[in-house]
């Protein structure tokens, strides 16, 4: 009850707070930190390290010593001119992120972001929210720096507030700032492998067929003709006889795999939820391309677009991997974590 | 959009990578030294099995870092702790609740290092010593000392700074943090002008020190051993005339009490204080007043110091510092640090015309039996001179014209015998004579009685004050004469002219280097040039003790008046806000014009910061390892690294020991930049992979 109470009242602020935040420093390419946008407050060591002033100062007006009531003004005041020097440190600094990034759940991606500095940085602390931080020791002059970000659902997500922070000099001060970039995620859901791809889902010449895809790879078929080699296509079918005699690089097509395509419906995946059927697609939409059988994928039942219609290639498999990542509005931000 | 502020603290300070367990080895070999440095403030009141258990510490601490043992379990450090604490309890009676308190903070500090395992145990690690540093000055505030805490103060912050810069040059870091301290100054120097001093909270315990310098009872014999002492006593600014140096009888006790052998203090009450009406009555304000002020050095004992007859200049000072009916100025508490207080002296005035019945059969009382031949003197001089004044030169004269010898190393005494001096040794201190003389002047029925203080004082002419030291101790006595008060009479005078005129003759000196086994850096200081030196240096603590170890709130107050006038309320709101903000804008000045990078050695940096992830991982470098070995551990540890580093040594190589020009310099940092790039890519790969 009370929990529940304190968690209102949390949600209250916190969108408050972020109503403001947007106003004040809202999203921008290219962010340059200043005053407007630079947070400084004590830490709890910076708390403690008052009260050891006041201690000081108590005792030494206790011994009326005006060396100790000296020393405590001096550690005072170099409790001020930390603060301006944990200020410095992050003031000045101007950072620039934007894009598109893509990966799997679970699995850590790069952001990258520019990062520059006129002055000396020190002891840098960056971390987009809710994901891990990274230490920078020191900036100077540009820098692109790389930071881990990891979701643990598919989804196109829009990044949250980059968070930097430092507590240089003396950890006194804790100073940071919130930085809104554009920067887009597209989470592909993380594969989960699946057993034997049931073949009466194949659209096939040879119907009666009744083994796994996989299968078929691994018996091989009659071998119909050499094809210049395209990137992307698998090394298992590269024809390294011929690239070590010191011919151009040329695949095995094989006749089977030639007129062979798969076109993966959704609805005929076996699983327990509809992110688990995805997951398993995601497996397979991987393993095809890998074996270089052509495959297209139909998430709904009704309408046919370009996916359906088998391909291969890089292209196709990332437009396919983003279907599976923004299939059936992308879960919102806040559900992940 | 659910941003939340719950990152407004250092929460994750945690997750900071920043250990005390990475850092370098020599860090924490220098932290072990300056953990010692910071102990070493307090050596003078520490016991010596708390000094033997700190040395045993440090050592173990050290040999923990050079890995000669393992780190103490649990139970050992527990046992430590509780044995400290033992000791400490048991010893805690002798010592006084001050010095038990710092024993325990020593305790405290010493033992934290044991117990490194957050960052926030750093902290306190940190903040202890510089409470250790701060809580030094309780038993010593010379100038000498407080640049020497200064310099320790410079060197914690600077081992701090290490801590959490990407630089971990304890040298470089010493730049950095006196450029903070000397940026805090301004502010800390304003605060100490302009904030209000306050009385103190509650009262605390005082330091258990010997004392030094006069003792409230005095044999013969006790003061030719302080004359033995260069130890400064008090100090002393005249504000506008300055007295002769025979004129300066600076009287600290007054003994009335006399046993036979040695002379006491009557015990003094609240009724001695001395009230106004009962001094303005006694004073002759017809001489020329003599201002001054004293700053009494610490003796742990609560007599002052003041010419006759002394009154105090602020009547406020009383609530310190009391006068009593006998003329002499008495400190409220004991003197545990420098005392300064301001007096105003009418010279030769008379004091108590009457005196009452108690007051003079208390200063003629002798004890029967002791010193029989003087008593039959003053029987036959009382017999021969009638009036009193003849009587007193007659005595004088014999001093002067008989055999007596004014020496540092008189003949012992049996039983401390005044006969035995006066009619057979002849040779004495000044306490023998004045002794001897009171003794007698009480035997023929004058009232009497022995002061106690010294004569002199040596002038410093840098600083335009008087030094007077424990060697100017003194002792002379006073009569009472009717119609005309007390007056000072010193037998000294008579022997040995000199000593009052000018001080200490050729002959006492030769016999104080003589009889004292210390070494005396003054019989060094004889060249010219040297004691001008010395002169300065001493002015200089001066100046110090009267400004900042005694800036009271009387001082401040009277300060502040000087400089806005009456009214200063709304004036020095103005100006103090100014000066605030004007350190603010220096402060942000100095920041603005520190140097921009220096471009030339910007490699340094990338190639510390290197080292500093490589240590992170567990890979150090020793100094003694050569660039080659430390390359093979590397690669042994991961063959991508190892490659990646090798790259960014090499290029580093060419950029510190080659002779490039301009271009080519700024092509090789360029390649210097990318290859450290690739190497914290590396790093953060490593780790990634490490953590899962």
């Amino acid at each position: 009850m009370f929990t529940s109470i304190k968690e209102q009242i949390n949600t209250v602020i916190n969108r408050r707070f972020n109503h403001w935040l947007n106003k004040r420093m809202p999203s921008q390419q290219r962010q340059t930190l200043t005053q407007k946008n630079i947070f400084i407050f004590p830490s709890y060591f910076g708390f403690a390290y008052l009260f050891f002033i006041l201690l000081l100062f108590i005792l030494g007006t206790n011994y009326q010593n005006n060396l100790i009531i000296l020393t405590s003004y001096l550690f005072g005041s170099l409790f001020i001119t930390a603060m301006i020097y944990c200020f410095m440190n992050l003031a000045g600094l101007s950072v620039s992120a934007k894009g598109t990034y893509q990966g799997f759940a679970e699995d850590v991606i790069n952001i990258p972001i520019d990062v520059s500095a006129k002055h000396l940085k020190q002891t840098l602390s960056m971390n987009f929210y809710d994901h891990e931080s990274i230490n920078v020791s020191f900036i100077d002059s540009d820098q692109p720096i790389t930071l881990p970000v990891t979701f643990n659902h598919r989804g196109s997500h829009k990044l949250k507030r980059l968070i930097l922070s430092s507590e240089y000099p003396f950890a006194f001060f804790h100073c940071w700032t919130k930085l809104q970039f554009d920067v887009e995620v597209i989470v592909y859901p993380k594969p989960l492998i699946c057993e034997t791809y049931n073949s009466t889902t194949i659209t096939d010449q040879r119907e009666n067929d009744q083994e796994s895809v996989a299968g078929v790879m691994q018996k091989g078929e009659d071998f119909y003709e050499l094809k210049q080699y395209q990137k992307g296509e698998p090394f298992s079918q590269v024809a390294w006889k011929q690239v070590a005699k010191g011919n151009h690089w040329m695949t095995k097509q094989y006749s089977q795999t030639h007129n062979h395509s798969v076109i993966l419906t959704l609805s005929e995946i076996e699983g327990l939820s509809i992110e688990a059927k995805l997951r398993k697609l995601c497996y397979l939409v991987l393993q095809l391309h890998q074996t270089g059988i052509e495959f297209g994928l139909q998430l709904n039942d009704q309408d046919t677009d370009e996916l359906t219609t088998p391909n291969l290639g890089e292209g196709h498999l990332k437009q396919c991997l983003v279907a599976l990542a923004t299939f059936n509005s992308p879960i919102t931000n806040n559900e992940h974590r | 959009m659910t941003l939340t502020i719950n990152k407004f603290f250092s929460k994750n300070s945690s997750k900071n990578k920043l250990t005390y367990l990475s850092m370098p080895y020599s860090l924490k070999l220098s932290l072990v030294a300056i953990q010692a440095l910071n102990i070493l403030t307090l050596v003078t009141e520490l016991s010596f099995w708390f000094i033997a258990l700190s040395l045993v510490c440090l050592l173990w601490h050290i040999s923990i870092h050079q890995q000669y043992i393992a780190k103490p379990s649990r139970i050992i450090k527990f046992f430590i702790a509780i044995t400290g604490c033992i000791l400490l309890g048991v010893s805690t009676n002798d010592m006084g609740v001050l010095i038990g308190m710092i024993h325990l903070l020593c305790l405290s500090y010493l033992l934290k290092p044991f117990e490194l395992h957050k960052t926030s145990d750093l902290y306190q690690l940190i903040v202890l010593g510089l409470f250790i540093l701060a809580s030094s000055f309780i038993f010593n505030q010379s100038i000498y000392f407080s640049v020497f805490i200064i310099i320790l103060v410079t060197l914690n912050i600077a081992w701090w700074l290490c801590y959490f810069s990407y630089n971990k040059n304890l040298f470089i870091q010493l730049r950095t943090s006196f450029k903070l301290l000397l940026q805090s100054f301004p502010l800390a120097i304003v605060l100490f002008v302009f904030f209000p001093k306050i009385s103190p909270f509650w009262h605390v315990p005082m330091a258990k020190s010997a004392t030094t310098g006069l003792s409230d009872n005095v044999s013969v014999g006790d003061i030719s051993n302080l004359a033995l002492s260069n130890e400064l006593a008090f100090r002393v600014e005249f504000s506008n005339e300055r007295p002769n140096y025979s004129q300066m009888y600076w009287r600290a006790l007054v003994l009335e009490d006399f046993d036979g052998k040695t002379w006491r203090r009557t015990k003094k009450t609240k009724e001695d204080i001395l009230k106004k009406e009962q001094l303005n009555k006694n004073l002759d304000f017809n001489k020329q007043p003599l201002s001054y002020e004293v700053i009494a050095e610490p003796s742990y004992q609560r007599w002052l110091f003041s010419l006759d007859v002394p009154k105090l200049e602020h009547v406020k000072q009383n609530k310190i510092v009391y006068q009593l009916n006998d003329q002499t100025l008495f400190s409220r508490d004991k003197i545990a640090q420098p005392l300064s207080y301001k007096v105003t002296s009418y010279i030769d005035s008379a004091t108590d015309i009457d005196l009452t019945d108690e007051d003079k059969h208390l200063n003629i009382a002798t004890v029967e039996r002791s010193n029989p031949r003087l008593v039959v003197l003053a029987n036959n001089l009382r017999r021969e001179y009638q009036d009193n004044h003849e009587l007193i030169q007659q005595v004088l004269l014999n001093f002067r014209q008989q055999n007596y010898r004014y020496t540092l190393s008189p003949p012992t005494l049996s039983n401390n015998s005044l006969d035995e001096f006066y009619f057979d040794t002849q040779a004495g201190f000044c306490e023998h004579y004045a002794s001897s003389f009171t003794f007698l002047m009480r035997a023929v029925g004058i009232p009497a009685r022995m002061v106690l203080g010294y004569l002199g004082g040596d002038y410093n002419s840098q600083g335009d004050y008087y030094s007077i030291y424990q060697r100017d101790a003194h002792a002379w006595s006073e009569v009472w004469l009717s119609g005309v008060g007390w007056v000072r009479i010193d037998p000294t005078a008579a022997v040995d002219p000199s000593r009052v005129e000018q001080g200490f003759s050729d002959q006492l000196l030769f016999e104080q280097e003589s009889l004292s086994s210390g070494f005396y850096f003054d019989s060094y200081l004889s060249a010219v040039w040297l004691n001008k030196f010395k002169l300065q240096f001493e002015a200089l603590d001066y100046q110090w003790t009267k400004l900042v170890i005694n800036f009271s709130q009387e001082k401040q107050k009277n300060l502040l008046k000087s400089w806005f006038g009456d009214d200063f309320n709304l004036k020095s709101a103005i100006i103090i806000s100014i000066t605030i903000i004007m350190t603010w804008m220096i402060l942000w000045l100095l920041h603005l014009w520190s140097k921009p990078l220096n471009k030339t050695q910007v490699w340094i940096r990338y190639y510390l910061d290197v080292h500093n992830k490589l240590r992170e991982m567990g890979l150090i470098k020793k100094n003694e390892q050569l660039q080659k070995q430390f390359l093979e551990q590397v690669l042994l540890h991961d063959t991508n690294l190892g490659q990646c580093y090798q790259r960014f040594v090499e290029s580093v190589g060419h950029l510190q020991y080659k002779e490039n020009t301009e271009d080519e310099k700024v092509e090789l940092i360029q390649i210097v930049k990318q290859e450290y790039r690739q190497f914290c890519h590396l790093v953060i790969q490593i780790m990634k992979q490490k953590n899962k």
